[in-house]
Formats: C-alpha cells, structure tokens, sequence
C-alpha cells in the first residue's frame, strides 16, 4: 500500500531536507531522522493542475510549475537496510528549491 | 575528386582517444565490412556512407565539445570541416552525396549505380580504420568501474556531437491546424526550429492538412525542409477480444468507439448530439500519423485524408486500416504510444500489440515505423521502453518523437484549454491529456537527452534511435514545388473547355478565334484600334500563359447564362477587351476607355482574378451547375477558417475554467468584436469596458479575470472550426484530388480543406461566385413583366443613354437602384445630375471613403456645373482628366498620367499605381518619378503639383473598370425603375437586395403611384407579384388605404415615364412571420380557397401562422372584409403579420 502524505488542500506531502547528488537524492532528513537512499527507482516529472489553485487572479505566466519526483529505496541511517527499507516519493520544487516527501510506500 | 590521401599519422585525433570515439570508429570499421560484402548497391552506398559518418562523428567526438550556442552547423560534414580542415575536401564528398544516400535508403533503385556504389571505398581506405591503426589502450574497451561516472558524461557527450552534427527532426508536430488541439501557428513552429538550428521538420495536424500550405510557405522563407502528414483516429482493424475493462482502453468493439456507420441500429451506434459531459465529443480513438514519403506520398496524404471525412460522419472524421491500405502508396505509419498498438502495450498486452502490428505491417511493409514518445511523466519511462523492446522483439524499426503541441513549455496550459473547449467539459485532470509541459518543441540537445534517459544503459541505442529518426526524415522528400504545386499553374484540361471541332487547337489559339468571332456577336467593329488592342492583350495573355484560364472563366459564365440565371463579372477584368468579347463582362472597354494593364500586366505574375455575380437566389443551382461540368474531381468549393476572436475565446475559456455561464455571457458581450490578443488593450482602453472593472487590479479593474483574460489572448487567432468560403469555388484538370484534401460541407458541398490564399498558392484557378441580390432582383423583376404583359425584355441589350432613366435617377428618387440608394448617394446623384453611362461610373467612383474624406467631391461638382473651370496641371493631362474635370477619380488615370509624363508603359505605370498605396515606398517611387518628368520637359512646379496629387489621390481612387462593371447593374435596375415600376419594385421587395425596410420600399411605391395590395390568400404567391388593377377597382381591394382616385401625378415623375398606378403589388405569403417554405407551397399549389375552413383542411399550415394569416387580412377577400377592419395597422404600414423588415443579412 502507498500512503499519501498529509493530502491538503493547498499542497500534498511535508517538507524534508535533502541532499542531492549528479543522479538525484542521496540522503534527506525527515524531522530528527536521516534516511540514506539506496537505490533510485524512477523519476519523473509532474506539473500541478493550474486551474485548480485558488485563482484570485494572477496572470497565467506561471502557470507551469513542473516538478521533478524521485522514487528512491532508503532507510533510516543506522537500521539494517535488509529489514527497515522503505520506498519515497521525493519531490522538487524547482522555482523555490524545495523539497517534499509525497509518498511512502509500506 | 581526386581527394587527397589520409594517413593515419595525418589523423586529427589526439593520441588519447575517448573511448566514445574508438566505439565509432569500431562501429565505421564494421559498416564497411559489411558494405564490402553486400551485394545490393544501394544498401552498400548507403552502409558505406553511413561508416563514413560514424567516422567522421568519431573525429568530432575527439575533437569537440558540445556548444552552447542556439545557432548550430547543420551536418556532420560542415562541423568537420571546421574542426578539421585538412578532412575539408573529403566532407564535401560525402556531404555531396547525403541525399543519395537518403535515396538509397528509402529504396529507389534508380538512386545509385554500381559505380557509385564502389566509389567511397578507395576513399575509405586511407581513413584510419584499421585494427592496427587504432591507438589501443588496454582500459578503453573494458572500462573500470570506478570509471562509470566518467564514462557516463562521455556518452552523454558523444550523444550530444550526434545531436549537434545531426540535429534531431521532430515527426509527430501538431499546430493550430488540428482543430482545438494544438497551441500554436505552423509559422511559430517553424520559427523554433530554425533557431534549433533543424534542417526538417514535419507538420502532422490531426484530421486534416489544413496548415500544410502555410507551413510549406513558411518553412520555404525559414529554410526549412518541410515533412508532410496527417494524424488520424483510426477505428481499430481488429475485433479485440479484450475484457470489457480494457475494451475501453483498446478502443475496441463495446467502446462505443467504432465508426457510427459500421454498427448501425444499435444504440451505441446511433450519434449522440454534442453535449458538456464529453463522452458524445471525443471518443479518444486510437490514433495513427502518416507521413508522406514523396510526390505519390503526398497525393495519397490528400486522398486519404479525403475519405476519411467523407466516409465517416460529417465532422468525426475516423479512418480505419482499410481505408489506409487503399492510399497507402508512398505513406509511412507511425503507430505511437496512442496507436492501437501502443494502447495494447501499455494495457500489458503484448500479444493484442503483436496482433495490431501484424496487421498493419500487412499493408505498409517495411514502411511501418513505431514511435517511441517520452515526456517523462510518469510511468512514460517504462510505457516507452516497453515499446523499444517490443520492437526489438519484432523487428519494426523505431523512431523517437516528441508528439510535439506547443512550442513553448509555457504554452501547455493553452493545451489544456483547449481540450477542455474541445471536449465541452470543464478543466480536470481526466478530461486533459497532458502530465507533464514535456510536449513542446524541444531542441535536438534535450531530444537526446530524451533518448539517453530512455534507452539506460545501452551504449548505442540512443545513438541508434536518433539516427533513426533521422533517416526516416529523410526518407520524406515531398517537393513543395512539383509535388503540391506551390507556384505552379492548374487549369482545367482543354479538352474540357473546348468544343470537339476545336480539337488540335492550342489554347491560345482557340482563345483567339474566340475573340475573333466575339467581335462580330458583340458588333464590335474590327478597327485598327480594336485590332491592336486586341493583339496586343492576347500577346500578353500568351506570354503570362493563362489563355486556358480565360477559356475556364468564360465557360462557367457560358454555363450559368445557359441556365438563365444573371451573370457580370465585376472587378478590374471588365478592363479588358478579351473578357468582353467571350462573353464574361458586358461593358465595351474601349468606348469607357479602360485599361488591360490594371488587370493584367506582364510585370506581374499573379493569376488575374475575376469575380462573377450571379443571382443569389440560384447560387446554389449555379454550383451544383459547375460541378456537374467539370466534374467532382475538378471542382470544389473553398473553405475558410473561422479562427479564435475575443467573445468565442471568453465563451471557450470561461466554460473550461467552470466560471457561471451568466457572467461569461456578460463578460463575453461587453466586449466588441477585436481579436483575442486585443483584449488586455481593450480593457485598457475602451471606457466602457475600463467601468466594468474587469481588467487587472493595476487597469484598475477587480482583478478576478486575469488568468481569464490571459488565456483568452494565447487563443489569439487559432483556427476554431471550418466552414464554406461564401463565393469561392475551385477549378483544377482532374487531378485536383491529388492536390488537395476534401471534405464535405454542411450543404454537403465538397469543399477543400484550404483556403483562399492556400489555393493561390497551390496555383489552383479560384473563382469568386458571388450571390448579388440586385441580380436576383431584376431576374424577378424580368418575369413578371413578361408574366403580366407578355412583355420579353432583354435587359442587356437595352441601349444605355435612355434619357427618361437618366431624368428618373436625377429626380433623387433612386430607392432600390443597386449602389446609388443610400441617402448619401441621393444627394451626391442630385447635385451631379448624371447625364450619361460614364456619368453613373463617376458617381459610384466618387461614392468612396477616400474621395468624400478628401474632398474630391467638390471642386468635381464645382467643374462639372459649370461655376468654376476645369484646371488641369498641364495641357497634355487633358486627354485624361477631362472625363472628370480635372480631378483624378479612377486609378486608370494615374496610369494614364504617369504614362504621358514620363514616357513608360502603362504596365509600368501600374507598378507605380501601386507602389503609391504604400506610404514607404513614396520616396523611392517619387526619386523615380521626378527626374523622368523634368526630363520629358515638363517645368518643376508642374511635375511638383502632379506629384502632390498623384501621392493625395492615387493610392485610394478608384478601378474604373470596377466601376463601370458595377454601373451596369446600377443603370439596369434604373432602367427597370423607370419602364417598369412595379415589376421592379416587386422584386426589390422580394429578394431585398438594398439597404431599407421593406416599409420605405412599399412607401416609394405609393409615391409612385403603385398600389400595395393586401395580403389574400388566394392572390398572393410565394414572391411579390404584380397585378394589373383598374383604376376605380382600387377600393374593392381593400388592400391599400390610399384612394387612387383624386391622386395626381407628381411633378418629380420624368413626364416620359408611363403612369405605373395601372399596376398594384401584392404583398407576398413568404413575408408572413413564421411561415416556412414548405407552408407557402401548399398554400400556393392549393389556391382558389373557398373559405377559411377550405384552406384550414386543404393547406395544413400551423394554427398561428393562419391566425396571423387572418389578422393580417389574408381572408378579407374571402368573406368581404372592407374598411371594417381594425386600425391595428396605421394608415401606410403594412399589415401587421407581415414580416416586418427583415434583418438585413448581406449575402455575401
């Protein structure tokens, strides 16, 4: 099963910290926990349905917001990566450098 | 050739050689092996070439890196002779011969000879390719793992010199074109590409070639090779057995998504009425592009898309591998992620993929080609290796696409829009079809990043995929000159316009015996002058080579006289004498003085254009007459494209984004009429919108609208829907099919998909049809005088200088006379007194926006009554000017006055003419100008006042011949008014051709002295009629209040004119408000009625069109009705019921 992180209505997912490396994420932090990423299984790109975000005006110049997700195998730093691997769905905010943890798959 | 030897110590490569480039050179090496052993020559040209590529990739690999630059060489061969110089000669050798071995490549055999075949291979001999003459490393062929981060950018790298020396060519581009698809213009597109630095690039609109003549216009000015093709759904050959959960997915049977036509009765199959919602829209059928390979590629790309529209439902248009297999002659297949193929794949059947692509591989061979498209959303990833492998697997050649919608990644919320307008539902993410902004016109660096970031691991592979792509753009030559005839000449063939006894004739002289016996039908007497002019056009006829398009014209309007329906060319062509003695103008050149040159001149090769009006009424029947002439593989009509303005760009972007359609309606219709991109300047500008508060909070608006009014100006100008060009049909021999694809039109005219000004281009002969009402007028006009007094009048014989017509039109009373009616005309014609048919054509000259704004009206009026003398800038202008007193009118007397003064021809004059209407040119035009006129010995302040009035006048006067071809039905219809009041005035009324409510027709008729009769329902037919009354009858007839006794000739009326008031004009049934056609018939066909319950049984016209019929004293005669009736209607009105008038619709 896939959880779905803190699905509001403004934004999916909590914030976390994270390094990245050529290929992508090598390690982030989620609150206190560091987790180290093993292995990159797919990236690939989103773009948020622009119709939906409260408009209240606005011009429509940046209305492409693309991001780019990560699915990563990591584990917590110091558990066994055998028994405690989780897969992530990272996501990267491009225009503001911000980085989102969306999904977490059990 | 003689190329200088290479040898391996003279290589440009550096001794430590990056191992993409040995990878290359392995790969050249290897190829030349194989094309050692081949026997087929073309397949030994081209793998030999191809080695000879790898190689010199390899030598760019060593020896560049990738630019950063946007403007980039645009082969591998320009880029090595710039890095390596000393390789110059022997890239131009191979450069030379790339389009053979395209040729090669795409199989024709005539492409290369044995000889050619055999020639590279001396020259490869002295390339370094060699085992021993490699510099090895121990390390380069098995890299250290440690060294993978390295080897991968070198990868990368080397996949970017491919890109750079080859760049990538984009093969699924949908533009504007495919309706409510695509964001942008082909000529965006195009400009993208060229700053891409691509040397191709491919246009697929989706159902249709609707931009293809504008892209290969602008793809020519770009230097850009244009591709051609088309994108069409395609019903699914195969009866998928697919579980009903993925019938849908498959777009197999039970989807709903087939053809209405292939399972009629049942209810999925019958068609549903567009509704929001969208399932009745779009059924999302798989979809398929084809590309066309060559000239026969091209003609099939036309045909194919031809009937796919006309086979399917008007508007949903669905082709099916069966029609392709019937046009798949020079076409490639592209089955991409959206075929029936790439939709198994991703429903993870591979074995209903398999299937699909057996099928179409049984139709297109070796040219079928899957797409593999990556846009990086996800799950693209592996949706397009799974496509790689699966054409791996089968052995289909695989190119990689972009299925490219937008230029810009900016652009891509347009392409939501319009999905959403397209499908009529609102903004989601399940009614859109993009994920991700990936889809836009990348640029050969990103296109192999796409691959690279495709293909994995594999060394090669990207390499491979582009290389691919490249060589299938290749394969695609379709020449825009010779194979979709962009500027070259379609005429009927001769055979066609001809009669059999002049068989063996060439066209011009078939066109000159035409002429020849014209001169005695028309009584022009044979004179030198006539004689020379004569020749004189036919030469220049000859020399432009348009004698069939004068035959072409002057059959048609043989036709449509045949079928004695009113015809007259308007325009400059009633300038020439040619047009007048076949038969297509009727007004005598020579006696109004016009000119060929402002028609046709030899400086301009541009196809004369020649307009015809015809009755509007039987239009129509002028049509289907052309059509059944020359044939439906000659002729179709012309389409035009109704593009995006403000108010339909509001409606369409205010629904997709759910805004209450209340306030859309309100916002869309405080807008006027401009174009979309206008909007923001509207808001700005317009005071009416400024206190609307819709603009931007910065506008001083409420800012609520913004991402509306955004949206609204990207809509600007894309092409929305089609539909039938009100006049212009098409002429072509019978190869039009061939030319241009067709489909049907609501009237279910066959109708092109280009328009006007594609068609020019394609060289298509255009003819305007025009439907005139006046023509209509005075067709009906014409029968009822010989209906009611057996009279035949043959109104083009008429003699022009009846002086009681003249006195009529004087009078001012000049309502309903084509072009002299308007208020402003009556004062003009009562000031001006026209006394003469060349008196008319001035008046309608003088009539013009130029002329009143600059007042040339009233020193004319001044000369021409005599208070003030004609001037002249100088004596010899006289011969000119003295028609119109001195002051330039027409544009044929610019022609003529340039001509005196400095001594050119008036074809060159007409060049000036026209390099006067634009202001730029003045300068240079007058630097031309002066010296000349001086020359000739002219004094300067002459040539000075002639240039100052050439510069005011010249650019807006008028085309004489236009005028004169425009008086003849102006002094027709006076001609009419004066002799035969009624006649006229009856048909003025029924086929409204002017300007005022029937109400000011019918109150010129009494003044007149005419009686308007009531309606009565055994009297009045379908059309106003003319009666004959008596003139003490009046009363009885209850129809008009007037009293005809007591009533006295008006003192305007010309006193030659007969007294008309022996006629009255029944008002018409078709008039009365909600009666349909059909009613009038029966009405008509069941007349005498005895009484209202006779007609209630015998005529079945609906309840409140009889109750109307009553109140308008329909039934008055039946039952004896008198002034008794009600005053409902004022003295002089018409009845109440009538139609009151009706809006006035241009027809045309």
């Amino acid at each position: 099963m896939s959880r779905v992180l803190g699905e509001a209505v403004e934004r999916v997912g909590e914030e976390v910290q994270v390094e990245r490396g050529a290929l992508g994420p090598v390690q982030f932090w989620r609150g206190q926990s560091r987790y180290l990423v093993g292995e990159l299984l797919d990236s690939w790109m989103e773009t948020a349905p622009w119709w939906r975000r409260d408009a209240g005006g606005g011009a429509s110049a940046d209305l492409v917001a693309p991001r780019e997700v990560w699915r990563v195998e990591a584990v917590r730093a110091g558990r066994s990566r055998t028994d405690f691997a989780g897969v992530f769905d990272l996501s990267w905010d491009a225009a503001a450098n911000r980085w989102w943890l969306v999904r977490v798959h059990d | 050739m003689g190329a200088r030897p290479l040898m391996a110590d003279q290589l440009p490569l550096p001794p430590a050689l990056p191992a993409a480039a040995v990878t290359l050179l392995d790969q050249a090496r290897r190829g030349l092996v194989e094309a050692a052993a081949s026997t087929d020559v073309r397949q030994r040209y081209a793998t030999a070439h191809l080695g000879a590529l790898r190689a010199a990739a390899a030598v760019l690999a060593a020896r560049t890196r990738p630019e950063s630059g946007r403007r980039r060489p645009r082969s591998a061969w320009v880029l090595l002779e710039q890095v390596a110089p000393e390789l110059g000669e022997w890239a131009a050798f191979f450069a030379a011969g790339a389009a053979k071995r395209a040729a090669a490549e795409a199989g024709l055999s005539s492409a290369v000879t044995d000889r050619e075949a055999d020639d590279p291979r001396p020259r490869r001999r002295h390339l370094p390719l060699g085992r021993g003459e490699l510099p090895r490393g121990g390390g380069r062929t098995h890299l250290p793992a440690a060294a993978g981060r390295r080897w991968h950018r070198r990868r990368v790298h080397l996949v970017h010199v491919a890109a750079v020396t080859d760049p990538f060519v984009h093969l699924h581009v949908a533009s504007g074109y495919s309706m409510r698809f695509g964001a942008n213009h082909p000529a965006d597109l195009v400009a993208r590409a060229a700053e891409h630095g691509m040397g191709a690039l491919a246009l697929t609109d989706r159902d249709g070639l609707y931009g293809s003549v504008k892209f290969a216009l602008a793809c020519r000015s770009a230097g850009i090779r244009p591709i051609f093709g088309v994108d069409l759904a395609v019903a699914p050959a195969l009866d998928t057995t697919a579980p009903p959960a993925l019938a849908r997915a498959l777009g197999g049977a039970g989807s709903g998504a087939r053809p209405p036509r292939l399972h009629p009765g049942g209810p999925a199959g019958t068609r549903r009425a567009p509704a929001r919602g969208g399932a009745a829209v779009d059924a999302r059928l798989p979809r398929t592009t084809f590309l066309a390979r060559d000239g026969a590629g091209w003609a099939s790309l036309c045909r194919l898309t031809s009937s796919t529209h006309l086979r399917g439902t008007r508007g949903e248009p669905v082709s099916s591998l069966a029609t392709a297999a019937e046009h798949a002659t020079g076409l490639t297949a592209l089955l991409g992620p959206d075929s029936a193929v790439g939709r198994a794949l991703v429903a993870g059947r591979a074995d209903l993929a398999a299937a699909q692509l057996d099928t179409w591989r049984a139709v297109f061979g070796a040219h079928l080609v899957l797409e593999v498209v990556h846009h990086r959303g996800r799950g693209d990833r592996q949706r397009a290796q799974a496509m790689l492998r699966f054409a791996a697997e089968h052995d289909v050649p695989v190119v990689l696409s972009n299925a490219v919608r937008y230029v810009d990644a900016l652009d891509a919320p347009t392409a939501d829009v319009l999905d959403a307008a397209r499908r009529l539902v609102p903004l989601d993410l399940r009614h859109v079809d993009r994920r991700t902004a990936e889809g836009y016109l990348k640029s050969g660096k990103e296109m192999a990043q796409v691959a690279e970031d495709l293909v994995g691991p594999d060394r090669d592979a990207a390499l491979r995929l582009l290389e691919r792509t490249a060589r299938l753009a290749e394969q695609c030559a379709v020449d825009v000159r010779d194979d979709l005839g962009i500027g070259s000449v379609r005429y009927p063939e001769l055979d066609v316009v001809t009669t059999p006894t002049e068989r063996g004739l060439t066209s011009s002289q078939v066109l000159r015996a035409r002429c020849e016996a014209g001169l005695g039908r028309r009584g022009v007497a044979p004179s030198e002058r006539v004689r020379a002019r004569l020749d004189e056009e036919l030469a220049v006829i000859d020399q432009l080579g348009y004698p069939s398009y004068f035959l072409t014209v002057a059959d048609v309007v043989d036709l449509i006289k045949s079928l004695r329906v009113r015809a007259a060319a308007r325009g400059s062509g009633a300038g020439s004498l040619v047009t007048y003695l076949l038969g297509i103008s009727d007004v005598d050149p020579i006696r109004y003085g016009l000119l060929m040159e402002r028609f046709l001149s030899p400086l301009r090769h541009q196809l004369p254009d020649i307009d015809i009006d015809v009755e509007s009424a039987r239009r129509m029947e002028v049509y289907d007459a052309v059509l059944d002439r020359f044939g439906a593989d000659r002729v179709s009509c012309i389409s035009m494209m109704d593009t995006y303005r403000v108010r339909h760009a509001i409606r369409d972007v205010g629904a997709a984004l759910s805004l209450p359609q209340a306030e859309i309606d309100a916002v869309a219709k405080a807008f006027p009429h401009i174009r979309a991109n206008q909007v923001h300047a509207a808001l700005r500008d317009l005071p009416e919108l400024r206190a609307s508060r819709y603009g931007s909070k910065r506008a001083g608006g409420s800012g609520d609208l913004d991402l509306l009014f955004d949206l609204v100006a990207r809509l600007d100008g894309l092409p929305r829907h089609i539909a039938l060009h009100p006049c212009g049909v098409l002429l072509s021999d019978a190869t039009l099919l061939d030319r241009t694809p067709v489909e049907s039109s609501y009237l279910g005219y066959p109708m092109s998909q280009f328009d006007k000004d594609d068609v020019e281009e394609l060289g298509l002969l255009k003819l305007d049809l025009l439907g005139i009402r006046m023509q209509s007028a005075i067709a009906h006009a014409l029968d009822e005088v010989a209906r009611v007094d057996g009279e035949t009048v043959d109104i083009d014989a008429v003699p022009r200088d009846d002086p009681t017509t003249f006195e009529l039109i004087r009078s001012t009373r000049t309502l309903g006379m084509f072009q002299i009616e308007s208020p402003g005309q009556r004062e003009l014609v009562g000031k001006f007194g026209p006394q003469t048919f060349e008196d008319i054509i001035i008046d309608i000259s003088l009539f013009r926006p130029g002329p009143v704004k600059s007042d040339m009206v009233t020193p004319f009026l001044l000369a021409r009554n005599g208070w003030r003398d004609a001037e002249y800038p100088h004596p010899d202008l006289e011969f000119a000017l003295a028609e119109t007193a001195g002051v330039v009118v027409f544009h044929e007397q610019v022609l003529q006055v340039v001509a005196r003064m400095t001594g050119c021809s008036l074809a060159e004059a007409d060049e000036v003419r026209r390099a006067l209407g634009e202001k730029d040119a003045h300068a240079e035009v007058r630097a031309w100008f002066m010296p000349r006129v001086l020359d000739a010995g002219y004094p300067e302040a002459v040539a000075e006042q002639v240039w100052q009035v050439l510069v005011a006048f010249g650019s807006f006067g008028f085309c004489k011949a236009h005028a004169a071809a425009f008086a003849l039905p102006t002094y027709q219809s006076a001609w009419l008014k004066t002799h035969h009041t009624a006649a006229f005035l009856a048909g003025v009324l029924t086929h409204d051709p002017g300007m005022y409510p029937k109400r000011l027709i019918l109150d010129d008729a009494r003044n007149f002295g005419i009686r308007v009769l009531g309606l009565d329902v055994n009297a009045s037919g379908a059309t106003y009629r003319v009666e004959r009354v008596a003139a003490e009858q009046a009363p009885e007839e209850g129809g008009d209040e007037t009293p005809a006794e007591g009533r006295r000739r008006p003192g305007w009326m010309p006193p030659a004119m007969q007294d008309p008031s022996r006629y009255g004009i029944r008002l018409a049934l078709a008039d009365v408000k909600g009666i349909s056609d059909d009613e009038v018939a029966r009405v008509v066909a069941g007349q005498p009625y005895r009484s209202l319950s006779d007609f209630w049984s015998r005529a079945s016209v609906s309840r409140p069109v009889v109750e109307r019929l009553v109140l308008a004293g329909g039934f008055d005669s039946l039952y004896g009705v008198r002034r008794a009736r009600p005053r409902v209607p004022p003295a002089g009105a018409p009845p109440p019921a009538a139609d009151p008038p009706r809006p006035a619709a241009a027809d045309r």
